[in-house]
């Protein structure tokens, strides 16, 4: 919400301030005054992504930076290793500036999920898919485990463990700590993993099955 | 311990000090006399008082019937008065500390206080009075001395301290920064008594613990760090 404080503020002087980060030379968050915009946050990982959000673009046209995050009055800029914070910052602020003065909103189409960064579920197979065969499955498989996708459906991931995996009583604790974690990272647009196993089904499941009352 | 956790000291008791013949009445300090004053200061902490070895207090205390109801003239009786009384101005006195909370970061629900009254100068560095969400990157904790630091975000998942992030022995930092997205931001944060808080990040970390200690350290480094008008 565009807050009627904005308005009255519109004639005074913007100030930003600059602040690095501790642990990565690469990041500096920029806190401005006044809103940019409300809600957030917004992450354009690169310059393709900001299309449609003005502010974005014109921070993107600046040489060096290679992603941003705009979240209400704050701007998280993260440059690229090689490119030099001189000059960068004030050139970053000026485009900030240039930005509320023009009255155009910093962003203007709005993704309907802003997690999911328009990624469509195929291209979310595709990623998870990716990671299962490089990182995850050939790990499992020390175990005699895998992983399988069944279906991506509107950010909801649901798979199947199946050979060592099936039933065994660590298979939640490789999902929850070990996959959904390397998920997380590689596809945050996933909102959820459902884990479709029968781990009672089979000959000798770990989960035991009582099928007479003890 | 309580030191350590940050569980306020309200006092010291020393148990079994005198015991008083019950044949001829004469008093003798077994374990000698003293020690639970000369403790007290060294900790800095108030001396409550001082309960006498009485067999009283036993039989009353194994048959059901507090000393204090059985026998209020007894000198233990009185003693535990004097202790409760100690007790109570030291409640009184005592600091503000914030409520246990489960804070939702997105949408603030459950946001703890921010006790801007309860600062004074004289007041601990590592205990804190105030929390907010400043804006959606930059968490701010305000302290008992008035001093106010603010975090982003993503720097305090950076300086996580779990066995995960920084090797057990040799302290060195395993987490490469890089492997952090840019839009890491907590999903909750929690209370863990008065001495640290828990995040549960957005990329599926939790195994962190933020003690006060450490994020005042943290809050200095920020504020050292490089910060300039653009």
């Amino acid at each position: 919400m565009l807050k009627m404080s904005d308005f009255l503020l519109a004639d005074q002087p913007v100030s930003i301030r600059a602040e690095s980060s501790l642990a990565d030379p690469d990041t500096c968050k920029f806190i401005v005054s006044r809103t940019l915009h409300p809600g957030g946050p917004f992450f354009f990982g690169s310059k393709e992504r900001a299309v449609g959000s003005p502010l974005g673009e014109q921070l993107f046209a600046l040489p060096g930076v290679a992603n941003l995050l705009i979240a209400d009055s704050v701007v998280t800029v993260c440059k690229e290793p090689a490119a030099s914070w001189s000059g960068l910052k004030a050139d970053i602020g000026m485009a900030i500036r240039t930005q509320l003065r023009s009255g155009v909103p910093a962003i203007l189409e709005m993704p309907v999920d802003n997690r999911r960064q328009g990624k469509t579920d195929a291209e979310l197979t595709t990623a998870v898919q990716e990671l299962l065969d490089k990182e995850v499955n050939r790990s499992i498989a020390n175990h005699g485990g895998k992983i399988s996708i069944v279906e991506v459906r509107q950010g909801k991931l649901s798979i199947t463990m199946s050979g060592g995996c099936q039933g065994c009583a660590s298979s939640q604790v490789t999902l929850r700590q070990g996959f959904e974690v390397m998920l997380k990272r590689v596809a945050p647009e996933i909102e959820e993993i459902i884990d479709v196993t029968d781990h009672a089904a089979g000959t000798q499941p770990f989960y035991p099955r009582h099928k007479e009352p003890l | 311990m309580f030191e350590k956790v940050q569980v306020k000291i309200l006092g010291l008791v020393e148990n079994m000090r005198t015991f008083t013949c019950p044949h001829c009445g004469e008093n003798t300090d077994i374990f000698r006399r003293g020690g639970g004053e000369q403790m007290s200061q060294e900790l800095g902490v108030p001396f409550l008082g001082a309960l006498p070895l009485d067999g009283d207090v036993v039989d009353c205390g194994d048959e059901g019937r507090p000393i204090v109801v059985d026998q209020p003239a007894s000198v233990s009786s009185k003693v535990y008065a004097t202790i409760a009384t100690a007790l109570v101005a030291q409640l009184n006195g005592s600091v503000t500390v914030l409520k246990p909370f489960t804070w939702k970061w997105d949408s603030n629900e459950g946001a703890p206080d921010w006790t801007e009254g309860a600062a004074r100068p004289a007041g601990s560095q590592n205990t804190p009075i105030g929390l907010l969400r400043r804006d959606p990157r930059t968490l701010s904790i305000l302290w008992e001395d008035g001093h106010r630091d603010d975090f982003d975000v993503r720097d305090l998942r950076l300086a996580c301290q779990c066995a995960l992030c920084i090797e057990e022995m040799s302290g060195r930092k395993l987490l490469d920064p890089k492997t952090i997205r840019h839009d890491v931001a907590p999903q909750q944060i929690v209370s863990i008594g008065n001495y640290a808080v828990k995040f549960d990040w957005n990329d599926g970390h939790n195994s962190g613990i933020y003690s006060f200690n450490n994020l005042r350290a943290l809050g200095a480094r920020a504020a050292a760090g490089d910060v300039e008008n653009v």
